[in-house]
């Protein structure tokens, strides 16, 4: 991308040579009422020289000891000359205006002999960022805690780190028309699909739009569906998620200042696996997951179903239970599906509010929230204490999601859900369950299914979505992505067995 | 029109999926009234017709691959053209798509009626007519892939149905059965054609077949799907017989369904509810693969848009939906499909193949005679 | 295109609310019959006995008892729900009682329509009472402490795991009805103290009662439709055979002329087959395997020639047993047994009508062959 730019650019007119007082004048009419640029002249052994640069973007004190000292001393002033002398690295030459303009706003340090038709730049870039921490939003018990920062450098650093590979590409990509930002695609050249890496980067390069805010929104952007109410990429601040992810042969983006990883193409699966599933050993890892794909049907479906046997089919009720919930009922004034609308919204209320407030002020609103309000709402009589229990059942389900958009999204679908119920009653539920199914099975994340590889079915790919088998057992790559490289080891050598006493 | 449809590569399927495509359009609201009108021809000889009627359709869907096989990638709109010309092949082209459409309407009143008996007496027909069609509108406009996923999923989440069936199969009386092998042969046959309309729906194969990507394994999934209905279809009639008395079972209009009734676990007291609404992620892919071969017949023969016939057809049949509540109007609506599913699924290959096979072999001596 | 697509589903949605939905049915605007009585009273007419769950926040009591009366089980109801500020629903019905006299005009005008209601559970238990079943429900209701539904259902439930008396459900009468060849049986209630216990077996033919038989005769009906298990079972035995084999030291004392057993029921199951189609002889075979569990006098099991005797007369006991019942039944000209069943596979042609059978019943001669096993004798000596 680069290079191309700097091709096209040359063609444009060098504003070089030109007289040092020009050159200022021209600078400052660009950064007018702009105080921050630092336009210094100086006559060395005859020759009048300027050094320009914006004054926070650049470190100064390495600009002193290893620009400005040295260059007073060069007694032969000329561009390779300068070049030679200045003990800096990465020092290169340019002749066009804008490209002037570009690299100043990141940190480059420009010098100008007069009259040659030059100029020379290095990068003394200083850039605040925070020190990588521990993930605050994805937590894990297990594993590296490390997340992703702001800063691309750092995380790219520490995806290097993490994927000691020259297979692994990190592909630059600049979008924005008014503001540039920088966005990195990466992948393992050797293994990932060419449909996918083509496809994320056309999407990326058609982007038209002056200023990419956040990876969320670029996420939003280049999705394949945008009416429905699924995330389609998994955002992640893990690295070692997005590691294994890539290494796995899908793609990553990184985009500067952002903390957060675009992991794609990514299956309703993704979403609901946890890098701790890896760490566990197989069997508690696959009963992890399990329990995960149970929580999320619970969570979806045991609200509506409460609201659809109270209000239609008592039939369904156990007797034993029958009096329990009928007994809780009948203090309540309103119909059940009010009731369970109004106590999800309670819930959901307080989780608003929790993740709002200050975490010191949230932890208080969860126990208020807990405690007291649940107390005080059932001896108020506004809803049953059965219902409570459900609620609260359905909500630290979802709550299991790992991806914290996921567990949004299966909180959402509950609405319509016991809108639904309370509707058609069980009929209702079907129709809503059968509605998801077909929905979800028109989605599709970077081109491929979102139900993958259940639809289309891929037998050899069940064992890394819907449990874990031991590692023996993973000896091939995902085969619903067609990756160049399916297989990850010979199995048979894995899982050769001893006779008894060998 | 075309003999031969170019289909898209990215628009076939594996042949793998024409087992769950057979078996989810045979199995659909018929095998939950089966057991009643075959339990009347053929008595507690019951499970032999349905081994008769199972051989049966092996036999059609071998004259079918027969047919289709003499074509280099034809169904059977291209097929009838081909052979009887353009008029009469189109003309039995559409009488086929009225077929279809009427198999249609009567799996969605047999299922509004189902659920009017079982769990909402007094909810209009109108409602659950608009629920299921819009269903069928959403999916259909996902392609046929989304069609055959949906066949695809709806088949493994309806299916753990099976054993809820444990319960009433323990209390099954084996002297229901006894004394073996009383029906006369007539009895059999007309036992045999009581499954018609349950069996019916194979014939989707004539239409899907351009679809399949590797032909050559496409038989193995058909007959196995039609194996897998078998078994659910015997398995459900000779339940209900060894469960209800045969005075009981004659007169049971939705047997199979009954049968879910004594089912009770610790957290659902009633199944039958459950199994009533489950029962539309049954006859959903049915409905909705019946409505696919209705737009894209009419498509392939008139050209006419799949989206518009799709909303078309939808409008009529809500309209017959809010008229057609009354349960003796369904009942001989679903006699009449049966009917003239018989001669259409289950006679007319045979009529068809041999003529195929006369034009093509004079074809081919009209090739070789001019070269 | 994807615009006519939304246009589309606007309006089927319009079209769905506009309609309306389903009349809901909340929990607590219902009276959930739990328990209910059938009896006939004069002129035909039906008498309703409903124990009803009602939900209200004013009235801390959970059952009450409803009374209608009308031509038929529905109307009854619908008369019932003139008295009631709740809606009656019959889906949770776990238990129906019938009148002793509604009993012998026959219960199949009851039982069918309940039958063919898809509302109506098929698990639901049936029970005759010894009197009318109001006079059982409402005494029971004003006596026991519990609430009368759950306990009439309890104890019929208990004692059909513990395989004490058949399972009589709603779905095994009617199927047993329309069975040919084998007659219906049901349960007998009857007040004690005012709080209702099993009484005996009632028996029908067709759909009508027609006697009753103790209920320690259950359990023979019972071994012949299933087999079971873990059921107790309690003999009384002459002492006369074991005078013998008695330890010696304790024969003095010992002047008792009969032993009792009580016994445990490992598996028990039969076996019938019709011998001579002609003369209509049936033979069953019904075996026990035991265990002791407790045992009145010190006979020495150990010993395996006791242990033999101790088998045989306890064979013999059952044996006049089934013989006194089957009398009895063929008296009351109805066969619980399903000897007519067997008939019927047996008969060329396999058709045989309930009126058949009951013209030949009182005919049939069975034999019964008993056989027990004791496989242990747990801690006693």
């Amino acid at each position: 991308m680069r290079k191309n730019r700097r091709r096209r650019n040359t063609q444009t007119q060098s504003i070089f040579p030109i007289k040092i007082d020009k050159l200022e004048k021209l600078l400052k009419d660009k950064f007018e009422k702009n105080p921050d640029l630092i336009f210094s002249t100086f006559e060395i052994g005859g020759k009048n020289v300027c050094v320009f640069y914006l004054s926070y973007q650049v470190k100064t004190e390495r600009l002193d000891n290893f620009l400005l000292k040295p260059l007073l001393n060069i007694s032969d002033l000329s561009t390779p000359n300068i070049l030679n002398e200045i003990p800096i690295g990465g020092g290169s030459t340019t002749d066009t205006f804008e490209e002037i303009l570009e690299d100043l706003l990141i940190g480059n340090v420009f010098v100008y002999v007069e009259d040659e038709d030059k100029a020379v730049f290095y990068l003394i870039v200083r850039k605040e960022s925070r020190d990588i921490s521990k993930s605050e939003n994805e937590s894990v018990v297990l594993g590296p805690q490390i997340a992703f920062s702001e800063s691309l450098i750092t995380n790219l650093n520490v995806v290097r780190w993490s994927i000691r590979s020259t297979d692994l590409v990190l592909e630059k990509i600049m979008i924005g028309k008014r503001a540039k930002t920088e966005v990195r695609i990466i992948y393992m050249k050797s293994i990932v699909n060419d449909k996918h890496i083509n496809t994320m980067r056309q999407r990326l390069q058609d982007l038209d739009l002056d200023k990419v805010d956040d990876s969320h929104v670029l996420s939003q952007l280049i999705e394949d569906s945008s009416s429905t109410i699924f995330p389609q990429y998994y955002l992640t601040e893990l690295v070692d998620r997005f590691s294994y992810t890539v290494s796995q042969g899908r793609i990553g983006v990184l985009v500067e200042n952002n903390p957060q990883a675009i992991l794609a193409p990514s299956t309703i699966f993704s979403f609901l696996e946890s890098t701790e599933d890896m760490y566990m050993r197989w069997n508690a890892g696959s009963f992890l997951r399990i329990l995960r794909f149970i929580a999320m049907f619970i969570s979806f479906i045991l609200t509506p179903l409460y609201v659809a046997a109270v209000t239609y089919h008592y039939e369904l009720i156990p007797p034993r239970e029958l009096i329990t919930i009928g007994q809780s009922r009948a203090i309540v004034p309103f119909p059940p599906i009010i009731e369970a609308l109004f106590l999800e919204f309670l819930i959901e209320l307080l989780r608003e509010a929790g993740a709002r407030l200050p975490s010191k002020v949230g932890q208080t609103i969860g126990i208020v929230g807990g405690v007291i309000i649940g107390q005080a709402v059932v001896q108020a009589g506004l809803t049953s204490s059965i219902l409570i229990i459900v609620i609260a059942f359905s909500a630290l389900a979802s709550f299991t999601a790992p991806s914290y958009e996921m567990g949004t999204t299966v909180r959402v679908i509950r609405f319509p859900m016991i809108l639904l119920a309370g509707m058609f009653g069980l009929i209702g539920i079907m129709y809503g369950l059968c509605f998801l199914v077909i929905h979800v099975l028109k989605l599709k994340s970077l081109g491929e299914p979102y139900l993958s590889p259940i639809y289309p079915f891929r037998w050899d790919d069940l064992n890394k979505v819907l449990f874990r088998p031991p590692y023996a057992y993973q000896d091939k790559r995902f085969l619903s992505l067609r990756p160049k490289d399916l297989f990850r080891f010979k199995k048979s050598e894995a899982v050769k067995k001893h006779d008894i006493d060998e | 029109m075309e003999i031969n449809p170019k289909i898209k590569e990215n628009l076939r399927i594996r042949a793998f999926y024409l087992f769950f495509i057979i078996t989810s359009i045979q199995v659909g609201v018929g095998i939950m009234g089966a057991p009643m009108y075959i339990f009347t021809e053929a008595e507690q000889d019951s499970w032999l017709s349905i081994i008769i009627a199972f051989v049966y359709v092996l036999l059609v869907i071998f004259v079918m691959f027969r047919i289709l096989e003499q074509y280099e990638n034809a169904d059977i709109f291209g097929i009838q053209v081909d052979i009887f010309g353009k008029w009469l092949g189109k003309i039995l082209g559409t009488l086929y798509i009225i077929y279809f459409a009427a198999a249609l309407l009567s799996v969605i009143l047999t299922y509004i009626d189902v659920v009017k008996v079982f769990i909402f007496p007094e909810i209009s027909s109108l409602i659950i007519g608009v629920l299921l069609i819009s269903l069928i509108i959403y999916c259909i406009y996902g392609g046929l892939k989304v069609i055959i996923g949906v066949v695809f999923i709806f088949f493994f989440s309806a299916h753990w149905l099976l054993f809820l069936l444990y319960e009433p199969a323990i209390r099954m009386e084996l002297d229901h059965f006894q004394p073996f092998f009383q029906a006369s042969f007539p009895e059999l046959l007309k036992g045999a054609r009581a499954t018609a309309y349950s069996f019916a729906g194979f014939e989707i194969l004539l239409l899907i077949y351009p679809f399949i990507q590797n032909k050559e394994s496409a038989k193995f999934p058909a007959y196995f799907g039609a194996f897998w209905s078998f078994g659910l279809l015997l398995i459900g009639t000779v339940i209900s017989i060894g469960y209800f008395s045969a005075v009981q079972l004659k007169e049971l209009e939705w047997a199979v369904l009954s049968l879910f009734k004594i089912v009770s676990l610790p957290f659902v007291e009633r199944f039958d509810y459950i199994v009533v609404a489950e029962w539309m992620m049954v006859a959903l892919p049915n409905m909705i693969l019946l409505m696919w071969a209705i737009t894209y017949g009419i498509k392939r023969m008139y050209k006419v848009p799949q989206t518009k016939t799709l909303f078309i057809t939808s409008f009529i049949l809500l309209i017959l939906i809010a008229f057609m509540s009354n349960h003796n109007i369904i009942i001989r609506l679903t006699d009449l499909v049966a009917k003239v599913g018989f001669w259409v699924v289950y006679v007319y290959p045979f009529i068809l193949f041999p003529i195929v096979l006369l034009k093509k072999r004079w074809q081919r001596k009209k090739e070789s005679e001019t070269r | 295109m994807r615009n006519t697509l939304r246009l589309v589903v606007l309006s089927l949605l319009l079209i769905t609310s506009l309609t309306g939905c389903v009349e809901p049915k909340s929990i607590e605007d219902l009276g959930i019959i739990n328990t209910r009585g059938v009896d006939i009273i004069e002129d035909d007419k039906i008498e309703t006995t409903l124990v009803i769950y009602k939900f209200d926040s004013q009235n801390q009591e959970l059952s009450s008892l409803v009374f209608g009366e009308g031509k038929t089980i529905k109307g009854a109801r619908q008369n019932a729900n003139y008295k009631t500020s709740f809606q009656l629903t019959p889906g949770q019905i776990r238990f129906e009682l019938f009148g002793k006299e509604t009993a012998e005009k026959g219960l199949l005008s009851f039982v069918d329509t309940q039958i063919r209601d898809a509302r109506v559970s098929d698990t639901m238990y049936l029970a005759i009472s010894e009197t009318t079943a109001k006079d059982v429900i409402t005494q029971g209701h004003e006596g026991a402490a519990v609430q009368i539904g759950k306990y009439l259902f309890e104890l019929i439930e208990q004692n059909v795991e513990d395989n004490i008396i058949p399972r009589v459900t709603l779905q095994d009468f009617l199927h047993i009805y329309y069975d040919y060849g084998h007659d219906p049986y049901l349960p007998v209630l009857s007040t004690v103290t005012k709080s209702p216990t099993l009484s005996a077996i009632a028996l029908f033919q067709d759909d009508k009662y027609v006697g009753q038989v103790p209920l320690k005769n259950a359990l023979l009906i019972n071994v012949f439709n299933k087999s079971i298990e873990n059921a107790s079972l309690e003999v009384q035995l002459p002492m006369q055979p074991f005078k013998k084999y008695m330890k010696s030291e304790r024969q003095d004392e010992n002047d008792e002329d009969t032993a009792h057993a009580l016994m445990k029921i490992l598996r028990g199951n039969s076996k019938t087959k019709l011998t001579n189609l002609q003369n209509m002889q049936f033979q069953t075979e019904v075996t026990f395997n035991v265990t002791m569990l407790e045992l009145s006098e010190e006979i020495d099991l150990k010993n395996p020639k006791v242990k033999e005797i101790f088998e045989k007369e306890v064979e013999k006991n059952f044996k006049k047993q089934y013989e006194q019942l089957f009398k009895k039944l063929q008296e009351f000209n109805s066969d619980p047994f399903g000897y007519g069943t067997i008939y019927r596979i047996n008969k060329p042609g396999g058709k045989l009508t309930d009126a058949e059978w009951h013209n030949k019943f009182p005919d049939i001669n069975v034999d019964f062959k008993i056989e027990f096993i004791l496989k242990g004798h747990g801690t006693t000596p």
